[in-house]
């Protein structure tokens, strides 16, 4: 008897162990099977060699998620391993991630560089670097037909415009004052924080002693002291007036004010006034 | 007829009075005499001849501006920059194209011909910021950082922030 229950209880633990090692096996092949070697492309610095511990098969999770359920559901410690395998391919996938991430980094300047270097190789055979200063100054005087100063815009004050563009450009509008000489104000929009209006003196100072047209096409008329002060301004240098065409007679006004010195005015107008 | 000779060595024949729209070809005819010399013209391409005497036979007949026409340009030239419906049709054509038309109207001192693409140009550059100019016309910005910084109290002046 004694002989039988120690065949059956050996017969028994025999059976237990294998049926455990069984799942166990299962288990381990399962989750742990060592996935292919993942090779990434070599970057400028080092060759990644990164590997995944974990083998994700989706097919077989998904089977046991829809059938395991109540007494099917497994401990926690057959699949703790696993996660803990899944949590370290985790860091090092962030720190493969990391690595890449500043290689990318790492080439951005050197692309910009390039891209910077390529636009100045296709500028050194731009057609228009050919045309010779005197056929560049005849398209400025023709870009700078008039300069309206008080728009705000720089697109409306070509002088300006086109000295901000590269330095010979700069140099040769620098060297023209009849591009700075055309100058148009709407009074009544001048900057409230700008008084006296510092633009206009960058255009009469480079206008040197070129001959000046000026219009004001506003008809609104009210003048306040910003308006006189740069009334004041204009007049000062009177002596260049080559054309003034006013819109509101109170600007005509404030323009005359003084006994100024007109040596080559041609043209003087204002609605009610005409020279 | 006469005969001009590009720099890729091509021949082209036109009547006197369409060739002679060029001040130079004008004098270098004048050099010669009666000839039948062909006239060389080592600055200007095939392309870029056939496009100038098609201008030049478009406006055949028409009077030649004053050679001191530049001198009072600020007195007299009228500073517009309306180019007539041909000649715009006739501008329109690529940068590269546009700017060697330019280079050539300005060695043969073909006035005329210059001003419809110095305007040109000129509308090109109207109504942009340098940023755009830039791009336009490939052009690098080359200032030290002193100019820029110059540049940038200047627009500042201009822009109401």
């Amino acid at each position: 008897m004694i002989l039988l229950l120690l065949y059956l209880s050996s017969l028994f633990l025999s059976l237990f162990y294998h049926w455990h090692r069984n799942l166990t096996d299962k288990a381990v092949t399962f989750y742990s099977r060592r996935a292919p070697k993942f090779t990434m492309a070599p970057s400028n610095q080092q060759q990644a060699n990164f590997q995944l511990r974990t083998n994700m098969d989706w097919e077989e999770i998904r089977r046991r998620l829809r059938s395991e359920y109540g007494s099917e559901v497994q401990s926690e410690a057959e699949i703790s391993g696993v996660l803990a395998d899944v949590d370290k391919d985790l860091v090092d996938c962030d720190a493969e991630f990391r690595r890449l991430q500043s290689g990318i980094i790492a080439l951005q300047n050197p692309r910009k560089r390039l891209e910077e270097y390529k636009v100045s190789l296709r500028f050194l055979r731009s057609p228009i670097r050919r045309l010779p200063n005197e056929t560049i100054l005849r398209i400025f005087d023709y870009a700078c037909e008039m300069n309206e100063l008080t728009s705000k815009q720089l697109q409306t004050m070509p002088a300006l415009a086109i000295s901000g563009v590269c330095s010979r450009w700069r140099d040769l509008a620098r060297s023209c004052p009849e591009l700075w000489s055309r100058i148009e104000l709407e009074m009544w929009t001048i900057p409230r924080h700008l008084p006296g209006l510092p633009i206009l003196d960058l255009y009469l100072d480079s206008s040197k002693q070129s001959p000046l047209t000026l219009e004001f096409p506003s008809i609104n008329a009210e003048l306040q002291a910003a308006h006189l002060e740069v009334c004041a301004k204009l007049a000062a240098c009177s002596d260049r007036w080559k054309k003034l065409a006013t819109g509101p007679y109170e600007i005509y006004q404030a323009m005359m004010a003084q006994p100024f010195q007109f040596p080559i005015i041609g043209t003087a107008l204002s609605p009610q006034y005409r020279l | 007829m006469v005969t001009l000779v590009t720099s890729d060595n091509e021949k082209f024949t036109a009547d006197k009075e369409v060739a002679e729209r060029s001040v130079l070809i004008k004098n270098m005819l004048e050099d010669v005499g009666e000839s039948d010399q062909p006239i060389p013209l080592p600055n200007v391409s095939s392309s870029v001849l056939k496009k100038v005497l098609e201008y030049c036979e478009h406006h055949r007949g028409e009077p030649l501006p004053a050679a001191d026409a530049d001198t009072t340009q600020d007195d007299t030239r009228k500073r517009t920059t309306d180019i007539s419906e041909w000649d715009q049709k006739f501008i329109t054509v690529d940068q590269e194209m546009l700017f060697e038309i330019i280079l050539a109207a300005n060695y043969l001192d073909i006035k005329s011909l210059l001003d419809v693409g110095c305007k040109t140009v000129a509308n090109m550059i109207k109504g942009k910021t340098p940023e755009e100019i830039r791009k336009l016309f490939n052009i690098v910005n080359d200032f030290t950082p002193e100019e820029e910084a110059q540049i940038k109290k200047e627009n500042e002046w201009a822009e109401d922030r």
